[in-house]
């Protein structure tokens, strides 16, 4: 359908586009107009799948399925980029300054507090004997003036 | 083959006995003219199939609302128009590439391909036209191959009919341009 429609003026300037043939050198394979009716016809009638109903719901799961999948992967990158000793230092956030916090307490204060929490005592056999109890407290590195009461 | 009337296609085509013949005489009607232009923009011919598929599946869906008013040869252009700029918008959206790769991708299709019967001068004009944006390409194409009147590339389009010869009149002088500089360049 390529006739001569075009106003004459439209291109009085560009010769060089006027002086080429108006033809059109695309080639279609042979035969392809004769099959193309029956294939596009098989396909447009084809029925449809039932997930198909579904294309704007579907197509929303898929979304969201994908902002889920971004979400996982920036937790865990985050995660993964935090070094270990930060890690650390997030997980017991409060063992350095207690330690230090304790340093300025008075033994009075201190007993008081163990008084308040037990535990580290509670695994301690109080049966044990003074040489047991020293052998403890050498295996678990402890200071032996800790059983020094004060009077 | 004889050009059937719109009328007589569409009432075929209400009729729930004869829709499947009718939608077979539209495609035979319709198909060379609307692959001619689909291939005028994309290229390839793979390619082209699919998107002259698509245009035809969506006019199956949508003949029934289609208002008789229309030319049924405008309406269909325009679904084929549609689905060549989707195709283009989506093989740039595919590998994250520019209007330049693309179109740097249909020139080699253009050289490598076996269905390009144009002689040295055709493949220049055609390598130029590949330079053009896809719109304003679209628009050459419809006014300078297809002979499209303005009012009917209007209704294609949805774009002014003074917008749309800006746009051609530009399209040919950037035509010119890059035509007199590839003659230089081979002189």
């Amino acid at each position: 359908m390529m006739t001569e429609r075009n106003e004459p003026n439209e291109l009085s300037e560009a010769p060089q586009l006027r002086a080429i043939p108006k033809v059109d050198p695309f080639v279609v394979p042979e035969g392809f107009f004769e099959r193309f009716p029956q294939q596009v016809k098989a396909e447009a009638t084809r029925e449809r799948m039932p997930w198909a109903l579904f294309g704007p719901p579907l197509r929303l799961a898929r979304l969201a399925g994908v902002l889920t999948l971004v979400a996982v992967a920036v937790l865990a990158w985050k995660n993964w980029s935090t070094p270990v000793d930060m890690r650390t230092a997030m997980t017991e956030p409060t063992l350095e300054t207690d330690l230090l916090a304790m340093e300025e307490l008075s033994s009075d204060q201190l007993y008081s507090l163990m008084a308040e929490d037990p535990a580290p005592f509670t695994h301690v056999d109080p049966e044990l004997g003074a040489d047991q109890l020293i052998a403890y407290l050498e295996e678990e590195d402890l200071p032996l003036d800790i059983l020094i009461e004060e009077p | 083959m004889k050009e059937i009337p719109d009328s007589e296609l569409l009432a075929l085509f209400r009729s729930e006995e004869s829709k499947h013949y009718a939608f077979d005489l539209i495609v035979r009607q319709f198909q060379a003219r609307l692959y001619a232009s689909i291939r005028r923009m994309v290229t390839d011919h793979d390619h082209t199939q699919d998107v002259l598929q698509n245009t035809f599946i969506k006019a199956w869906n949508g003949l029934a609302d289609f208002r008789a008013d229309a030319q049924l040869f405008s309406w269909l252009y325009r679904i084929a128009h549609n689905e060549s700029l989707n195709h283009l918008r989506r093989m740039k959206r595919g590998i994250f590439v520019s209007d330049e790769t693309v179109m740097e991708q249909l020139t080699t299709t253009l050289d490598n391909s076996e269905h390009f019967s144009g002689d040295a001068i055709q493949r220049k004009l055609q390598r130029a036209i590949m330079r053009l944006p896809a719109k304003q390409r679209a628009v050459f194409n419809m006014r300078y191959f297809d002979a499209l009147k303005y009012e009917e590339m209007s209704s294609i389009t949805g774009t002014s009919v003074g917008a749309l010869k800006s746009s051609y009149h530009i399209a040919v002088k950037k035509l010119e341009q890059w035509l007199t500089d590839a003659s230089d360049q081979t002189k």
